[in-house]
């Protein structure tokens, strides 16, 4: 999958993408998902700040230290926010429903989509 | 005896730091400043990876062998003049300097910033025989005027900004010697000039100093102290006596080794290239410095850790602090929450691995981390502090295995190894996360946008997540079934 | 204490029953050459805030006697230089020493790559003391004496001599991790590069 340059996908929307722990440290995605989703027809792709940043989910550490789970979750989204964008992405769907969740909470209307629906996007 | 009495668990005292508005924004801008200080710096070395990779080999080296080094570096110390002592643990280490200072008829010491001298309470166990332990280092200094703990490795009273720090100086200072001047601002270079003050008449009177070691070279018995502001050369120079307390992963086979190390350090520590000061000595010189030079090799814990598989590469660290500053959890509750001299990530898994998990607020650091790997991929040892992580978490689990009503966390936690153990195993689970997905979403009451279901609050042990999230209904086709069924999106 | 020693490499010795004590070490890597590295070394030195002047050996003295003008000055027994008006350090006190205002030292070794000085107190820089307790430090470091970086210094230095390693003058990151130059070693810092 990562190979291909023309994902021949169609996405016309505002996004912002969250690179994750997981690929960013542990798989060594680096940045080759952005440059996939720099392919996508339509989309406005906007800079996270703070994106290598860890989004707080981390498992157990969400439910065990909430508190200190949920500070992380709050910067995340705030910096979400901040971009202006209508959708953020992430490879990682644990990631996404933190995030989500905490967007969600807010009454943000920022949608979260996982890396592979904005790559199948055709419309 | 690294821990602070009477600590409350990790969690407890993270959600008191997290409310604490000022903290937060001194632990913000430092770690930032010195996160991108370091960046710079490593940014600058070409082959950084590859002398990480001669660091930590050097110190594995070291630690695989370490009743020979130890054995050596005992050898090189007696030839060269100096005296060597063994403790076992804090008491013992405290008494043997206490001792020393006594034989001296001191009522006082000055000391180098020490975390081996920290994690025994060597000041406390000073104080109880009548010597004062003065504190050098500016922010030692302002960690023991304060009354307070210190709560970084490098920059102990990184939680206190300017004005705090004036305010202490101004306060304290007259009590133990040379006061502040009146009319003291909070500019940085004036506080520093008032420390310099009030430290040089201690220095130029004291008879005896206390310093740890950053390194011990086993082949030559030669002492490294790597420093900033000259309160270490000044206690290594001037006294008549220097008393080093040194654990014993400090040692390095050669003088050779010293060369990646001496190369990490500064960068990945306070993001320069060298640090202003480093000093070396190997026992006594006559003519030059103290004239009496004792050195006591600290365990404390140590060989407990060496023991330990997948922990022992802990003992790697260099102590440069770097991971407490990348570290998202640490930026926003601070070194205090981890109710230990050693905080953030490598705190999180030196206390269990020096003290056991036996008590629970030890037994609660090895969660304090959300598992992100940033910490790992400063370490300029390559300590892989994630992985130790997981394997304390085993071992407070496997510490309550003997419990009559299994922790409903060891059971998740036994779950989730069991499921991830295996990619077939994954993929079942799943599916069975799809199942909940459908269940749950029949009782969402909310709707994410995008018209997705969503969990609100949740009572009983979901509450914690659902505080101030959602929970999103796990989607009805996971990610795996919906790449099987589409063949990778190619026939949605 | 014969007792805790016996116990502690006991202890060692049994957490490392099972372990093989071979690592292999691999040699750390080097920098890059750099054509020039007295200049190199100058501009990292400066980086730190340290004053750097480059005279020929003709100009060095006058050059040394403008860096401690107007200041009381002590100087290695050793010292193959004359300044005006300096003491030759005789075992001074440390109190005296708190007294003069400043110190001229010759180096060791000089390392381009990180701006480093280093000292190992033989004759001509003296005992530790002295380029420590007076608030300037002009040092001077002849260019051959420069090396491109920490392996180099470290292949030449004697481990059984005291050293002191300098780069920059004393400083401090303790308050809100900004830096201040000067706290207890020179503040001031001057490094003399004669050709
Ligand atoms: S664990 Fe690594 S990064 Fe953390 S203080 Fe030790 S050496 Fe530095």
């Amino acid at each position: 999958m990562l190979g291909v340059t023309d994902v021949g996908a169609y996405f016309p929307h505002r996004v912002t993408y969250h690179p994750t722990c997981h690929s960013l440290r542990m798989l060594g995605v680096g940045d080759r998902p952005r440059q996939l989703l720099e392919q996508v027809r339509g989309i406005t792709l906007v800079d996270l700040p703070g994106a290598e940043e860890c989004c707080g989910f981390g498992g157990t550490f969400a439910v065990k230290n909430a508190d200190t789970s949920i500070a992380m979750g709050t910067d995340k989204a705030r910096h979400v926010r901040d971009t202006g964008a209508e959708v953020l992405v992430a490879g990682d769907n644990s990631c996404l429903m933190h995030i989500g969740g905490t967007l969600s909470r807010q009454r943000s209307g920022v949608r979260t989509m996982h890396l592979a629906e904005i790559l199948a996007a055709t419309a | 005896m690294s821990t602070f009495v009477g600590m409350p668990p990790f969690p407890t005292a993270a959600r008191a730091a997290l409310g604490d508005t000022q903290l937060r924004h001194n632990l913000a801008h430092a770690t930032r400043t010195i996160r991108d200080k370091r960046a710079r710096v490593v940014a600058e070395v070409e082959d950084w990876e590859e002398l990480r990779v001669a660091g930590a080999a050097v110190k594995e080296a070291a630690l695989r062998d370490l009743a020979t080094h130890l054995e050596t570096l005992e050898t090189s110390l007696i030839a060269a003049g100096a005296t060597v002592h063994w403790a076992r643990d804090a008491a013992e280490a405290n008494a043997i300097v206490a001792a020393v200072a006594r034989s001296h008829e001191v009522d006082e010491v000055v000391k180098v910033k020490s975390m081996a001298t920290q994690e025994i309470g060597l000041n406390e166990a000073l104080e109880a025989e009548g010597i004062a332990a003065w504190e050098t280092d500016l922010a030692e200094l302002i960690v023991q005027l304060g009354g307070d703990q210190p709560s970084h490795i490098l920059v102990p009273a990184i939680h206190r900004n300017r004005a705090e720090i004036r305010e202490i100086f101004l306060r304290r200072m007259g009590d133990v010697g040379r006061p502040a001047p009146a009319d003291l601002t909070d500019e940085p270079s004036v506080l520093a000039g008032a420390a310099r003050e009030h430290l040089r008449e201690k220095f130029l009177r004291a008879k005896v100093a206390v310093s740890g070691a950053n390194f011990a070279v086993a082949e030559t018995g030669t002492l490294v102290v790597v420093e900033s502001e000259g309160n270490g050369r000044m206690c290594l120079t001037l006294p008549e006596v220097l008393v080093s307390v040194v654990g014993i992963e400090k040692v390095v086979p050669t003088w050779a080794d010293l060369d990646p190390l001496l190369r990490l350090l500064p960068r990945s520590s306070t993001g320069e290239r060298m640090n202003p000061y480093t000093s070396t000595w190997t026992g006594v010189t006559p003519g030059d410095g103290p004239q009496e030079v004792h050195v006591v090799l600290l365990d404390n814990g140590r060989t407990r850790a060496l023991a330990d598989d997948v922990g022992r590469q802990a003992l790697r660290c260099i102590r440069c602090s770097a991971c407490l500053n990348v570290c998202p959890v640490y930026e926003r509750v601070g070194g205090h929450a981890y109710g230990s001299v050693y905080p953030g990530p490598i705190g999180a898994i030196l206390n269990p691995l020096l003290n056991g998990v036996s008590d629970e607020q030890t037994a609660s650091l090895p969660y304090a981390s959300s598992l992100c790997g940033a910490c790992f991929e400063v370490c300029p040892v390559m300590i892989d502090i994630p992985s130790v992580l997981v394997d304390q978490r085993a071992a407070v689990v496997d510490s309550h295995r003997g419990d009559r009503v299994p922790k409903a966390e060891a059971v998740a936690m036994r779950a989730a190894a069991y499921a991830f153990s295996d990619a077939r195993r994954l993929a079942w689970a799943e599916k069975g996360s799809g199942l909940a997905g459908r269940v749950v979403a029949r009782f969402g009451r909310t709707a994410l946008p995008g018209g997705r279901p969503a969990v609100g609050r949740l009572p009983g042990p979901g509450a914690a997540w659902t505080s101030a999230r959602d929970l999103p209904a796990p989607p009805a086709e996971s990610f795996r079934a919906w790449w099987a069924r589409t063949d990778g999106g190619r026939h949605e | 204490m014969s007792d805790a020693r016996s116990e502690i490499l006991g202890r060692v010795r049994s957490a490392l029953a099972d372990v093989s004590p071979a690592v292999a070490v691999p040699a750390p890597p080097r920098i890059t050459p750099v054509a020039d590295l007295v200049a190199l070394f100058c501009e990292r030195v400066e980086d730190y805030r340290a004053t750097v002047t480059r005279c020929s050996a003709a100009e060095l003295a006058s050059v040394v006697a403008d860096a401690v003008a107007g200041l009381s000055v002590v100087v290695p027994p050793g010292l193959d230089l004359a300044v005006p008006g300096s003491v030759a350090d005789d075992d001074l006190s440390a109190a005296e020493l708190d007294a003069i205002g400043a110190v001229v030292t010759a180096a060791r070794v000089g390392i381009a790559e990180t701006g480093t000085i280093v000292l190992d107190h033989a004759d001509d820089q003296g005992r530790r003391a002295i380029s420590l307790v007076p608030d300037r430090h002009v040092c001077v470091v002849r260019e051959d004496q420069v090396v491109a970086d920490v392996p180099d210094a470290v292949a030449l230095l004697d481990p059984a001599r005291p050293l002191t390693w300098i780069s920059g003058p004393s400083a401090t990151s303790d308050i809100e991790l900004d830096r201040v130059e000067g706290v207890h070693g020179p503040r001031t810092l001057h490094v003399v590069v004669v050709a």
